[in-house]
């Protein structure tokens, strides 16, 4: 009888810690690759455009701007941009364009990369698009060391005021925009 | 009154213009650029850490946020994450001149069942808050597929399995060890 017993309280035991086993069957796994890192480095960081006037287009070099791989993985480059700000006054702004199309107070970005088919611009907007090429590929740096170059042109907002059929800005201001490019494990 | 003023100033290079070569304003890595998260039931949490590596001579602070891609850039049979809230990390850290910092990232899922079974992604976007005309950004993929289960709220964490495999173990031969006492004693007094 005692026999009994003892074979029965080690099996309830065991039923007992039988959910705690089926848990441990379904153990989590997280996979981390600890030695691969994400790294680019853009030069120039910097775009001195200087005094611009109204409904005008600006344009850099179309190798202005080296995007290297400085990790250990491929990455896929993407881009975005941001509505201008006055310095002074962030209120007050220039609308990035959405559709290629400036207006007063709306102005427009666009990329161009290097070598690819003359005046090939990608619109530039505020949500974030893989950089591509105009054949559609996307930009993607294999390695460590790889490089793309790419340009940029600027189409500046309508006229604030027109006198004697000739547009001005209001003065005086210093307007402030930021470009992006992100760059994510291919 | 303004109408002197023929032209708007659009001022983004004073520091190139002052400094004789070109230099970047940050340079900094981050690792892994991607993590994957598999059999996370419903209910559970799970928690890793991403290094940021300030490589600059001056310290900087990072923003952290979520992001979720389009499709087309998710992995394949990836789904878009229900819900960034489920995502808890510092939206800010502090990196000093030439040194890395970790920050802790927790993935919890809430224990309805509706959520078992499922494979997501989410983007998690690391960049400085200093910027310049163009910034760097950095998207660490985030890769999260449910196990089955759900509705009990537990946390357990990646090790928490191995802890419960020996606590069961030291039981088991606890009580084999008393058996073999009793039957023993009981052999002897016989």
């Amino acid at each position: 009888m005692r026999v009994i017993s003892f074979i029965l309280v080690v099996i309830l035991a065991l039923i007992s810690c039988s959910p705690a086993l089926a848990e441990d069957n379904g153990t989590i796994t997280i996979t981390i690759l600890t030695d691969k890192y994400i790294e680019i480095t853009l030069e120039p960081t910097e775009w001195n455009i200087g005094d611009v006037e109204p409904n005008t287009e600006y344009m850099t070099n179309p190798t202005w701007c080296t995007t290297t791989n400085s990790g250990n993985c491929a990455v896929d480059i993407h881009i975005e941009g941001e509505d201008a700000v006055w310095v002074d006054n962030p209120a007050t702004k220039w609308t990035l364009s959405d559709d290629g199309d400036n207006a007063k107070n709306t102005y427009v970005l666009w990329y161009h990369i290097a070598y690819d088919d003359a005046d090939s611009y990608t619109l530039i907007t505020t949500i974030d698009t893989q950089m591509k090429k105009a054949n559609e590929d996307p930009i993607r740096l294999i390695g460590n060391g790889d490089n793309k170059q790419f340009g940029l042109k600027l189409l500046t907002p309508e006229a604030d005021f027109t006198t004697d059929d000739v547009g001005y800005f209001y003065g005086g201001r210093e307007m402030k925009i930021t470009v992006t490019i992100n760059a994510v494990a291919a | 009154m303004m109408r002197q003023h023929k032209y708007i100033w659009f001022v983004v290079a004073l520091v190139v213009s002052l400094l004789p070569s070109p230099v970047l304003a940050w340079s900094f890595s981050v690792s892994p650029p991607e993590v994957e998260i598999d059999n996370l039931s419903p209910g559970q949490v799970a928690e890793f850490n991403l290094t940021i590596h300030n490589k600059d001579d001056i310290s900087h602070t990072f923003m952290l946020t979520t992001h979720n891609p389009e499709e087309s850039e998710r992995r394949p049979e990836r789904a878009e994450f229900p819900n960034s809230t489920w995502l808890s990390f510092p939206h800010q850290v502090e990196v000093r001149a030439n040194s890395a910092a970790k920050a802790k990232v927790k993935v919890a899922i809430p224990p309805q069942q509706e959520w078992a079974g499922k494979n997501w992604e989410i983007w998690l976007s690391i960049t400085p808050e200093d910027k310049d005309f163009l910034v760097v950004n950095y998207y660490m993929r985030i890769l999260v597929s449910t196990g089955e289960g759900g509705e009990r709220i537990e946390t357990v964490s990646p090790r928490t399995g191995s802890h419960i495999v020996l606590t069961v173990g030291v039981i088991v031969l606890l009580l084999l060890g008393c058996g073999i006492y009793y039957f023993r004693r009981k052999v002897k007094a016989k």
